[in-house]
């Protein structure tokens, strides 16, 4: 009979978490620059959007990462996972720019909370590929 | 030494929550080190920085302005703003022979639109008399400012075309100054016939702020040095005696404002650091206490075994200095994630100018984290260590049966 209960693994945990916290905290705590007194929006909000949007990206790919099962597709979801959080950290201030002066919410605490949570998912994910690709030896 | 370590390493494995907690406590212990240490260096730098920055030895200021605080606000935290005095106090104080060199400064605050988003305070000089700005601008722009010409400070970002607008007047962003940790360096720097284009463009706009200030009667400040001999604040006595509309404060009596800020918070953080690294040391020697004697039978077999006592003690001290040196690690890169790029946010917190120390120094004083952390755990472990192994080996193995 096949076993087709869910198996979590410590990394498939973490990266839900992260990448959770990553989009609540966005949200919440490390949202850029709000409107300015004549209602329009600074540059800093269309990186705040774009930023979202890529940990929505990110918020699916830990979600899938944890239903399938088969080591090769998590692998696979893993690197995706590097690959998009490593261009999540070059889009604030970088493809996308922020406010001019670094005392500006966005430059204190938007661009180095999103570099911080990126980090941290390239890191679990790199974790969890080496750990897939280790038991995939065995 | 190489099995010790290998059961070392063994035991720590064995135990994954054990291990796991002893490491949270040392990057805990580690952290409070190294992140109050970084922090209260930063303090101390901004602050010879600020004093370094003013080149003053006395600001005059209108007197409705040195109540508020507004200078403070200004320098300290770059809050932007503008006040004015009649230009005849240039004349009183130049009259005056204990004063070496004096320089007006005029004042803007940029609107928030245009250039950054923000309001940025937009400091006018004149480049004849000034001896407070150039020595710095020096550093970084050899040539002259011309008209239109701006120097920024390092939080502002210079567009790739160079130009920054303020008031609809285009300016040349020919340098930046290297960071202070204060307000200033969210300033821009320009000559007064700069500044003069920028009231004159702002009130076109229908900005009305300086439509009140006649630009050939005012300024905003007024930086003095004084002759060499003389007592500071016996001259700024003098100059207030004359002034009515505006006071002379000694610059050395506002950095005391300053500085007295700082060892107070300087001595919170310090007192914080021993509290938790008093706290987590107790900790620590509860949780070894506990563990060795958890692990007692365990300790006594190896002993029978014919591990002696040296080498049970090694086995301890290496599982101690293997947790707090990992621990202690993922504490410096915990509390390196707070303090570096969160740095700009803590400087507004404390509302202190706030400089991180070079990278030499703050490896520094990484390593001595580290090894403080090393030191309290493996001495932690040794008291422990000892305190078992005294006991007999056989009576330890007929207690627990």
């Amino acid at each position: 009979m096949k076993d087709k209960k869910l198996r979590l693994g410590g990394t498939d945990v973490v990266l839900l978490i992260v990448t959770t916290a990553y989009w609540v905290l966005l949200l919440t705590v490390f949202q850029p620059c709000g409107p300015k007194e004549d209602g329009s929006y600074m540059v800093c909000h269309w990186a705040g959007n774009a930023i979202l949007s890529f940990n929505i990206i990110l918020e699916a790919l830990a979600i899938v990462h944890l239903f399938f099962r088969k080591e090769g597709i998590k692998a696979g979801i893993s690197i995706a996972l590097i690959v998009v959080s490593g261009v999540g950290i070059t889009l604030p201030g970088g493809f996308i720019p922020l406010c001019m002066m670094e005392t500006m919410r966005c430059n204190q605490l938007t661009r180095p909370a999103n570099t911080i949570f990126a980090v941290f998912v390239i890191i679990v994910a790199a974790v969890d590929f080496w750990l897939l690709n280790k038991r995939g030896k065995e | 030494m190489k099995f010790v370590i290998s059961l070392a390493r063994r035991n720590l494995k064995g135990r994954p929550i054990r291990t796991v907690a002893l490491l949270m406590l040392a990057a805990f212990l580690t952290a409070a080190m190294f992140g109050g240490t970084v922090t209260v260096k930063s303090l101390k730098k901004g602050l010879e920085s600020y004093e370094a920055r003013l080149g003053a030895d006395i600001i005059v200021v209108p007197k409705e302005t040195d109540s508020h605080g507004t200078v403070e606000s200004i320098l300290l935290q770059g809050v932007p703003g503008y006040f004015y005095m009649d230009k005849s106090v240039l004349d009183i104080i130049g009259s005056m022979e204990s004063v070496k060199n004096f320089s007006p400064q005029f004042y803007l605050a940029s609107a928030t639109t245009g250039c950054c988003d923000s309001a940025v305070q937009i400091i006018g000089f004149d480049p004849e008399s000034d001896f407070s700005i150039q020595p710095w601008i020096v550093e970084n722009y050899s040539s002259s400012l011309e008209d239109g010409d701006v120097i920024v400070g390092s939080n502002i970002r210079i567009p790739n075309s160079g130009e920054i607008r303020f008031y609809n007047v285009t300016c040349n962003a020919v340098a930046q100054l290297d960071t202070t940790g204060t307000g200033l360096d969210s300033a821009v720097y320009a000559n007064m016939n700069t500044i003069q284009k920028m009231m004159e463009s702002s009130d076109n706009l229908g900005f009305h702020y300086f439509s009140k200030v006649s630009f050939d009667r005012a300024v905003s400040s007024i930086l003095i040095e004084v002759e060499e001999g003389c007592d500071i604040n016996s001259v700024a006595r003098d100059i207030n005696l004359q002034l009515d509309d505006a006071v002379a404060n000694p610059t050395k009596s506002m950095i005391a404002g300053i500085a007295k800020g700082l060892l107070g918070t300087s001595k919170i953080i310090g007192t914080l650091t021993f509290v938790i690294w008093f706290l987590a040391t107790i900790i620590l020697i509860v949780s070894f206490t506990m563990i060795v004697n958890e692990r007692k039978r365990e300790l006594a077999v190896l002993r029978i075994c014919g591990a002696s006592i040296r080498t049970l003690s090694e086995v301890l001290v290496v599982e101690s200095v293997l947790v707090s040196s990992i621990g202690g690690l993922f504490g410096i890169v915990a509390a390196s994630m707070v303090i570096f790029p969160f740095e700009g946010v803590l400087k507004r917190s404390l509302q202190l100018p706030m400089l991180l120390p070079g990278a030499g120094l703050i490896f520094l004083i990484a390593i001595g984290a580290l090894c403080g952390s090393i030191l309290t755990c493996g001495l932690t472990s040794v008291i422990c260590t000892h305190k078992i192994t005294e006991k007999d080996t056989g009576l330890i193995l007929r207690e627990g049966a």
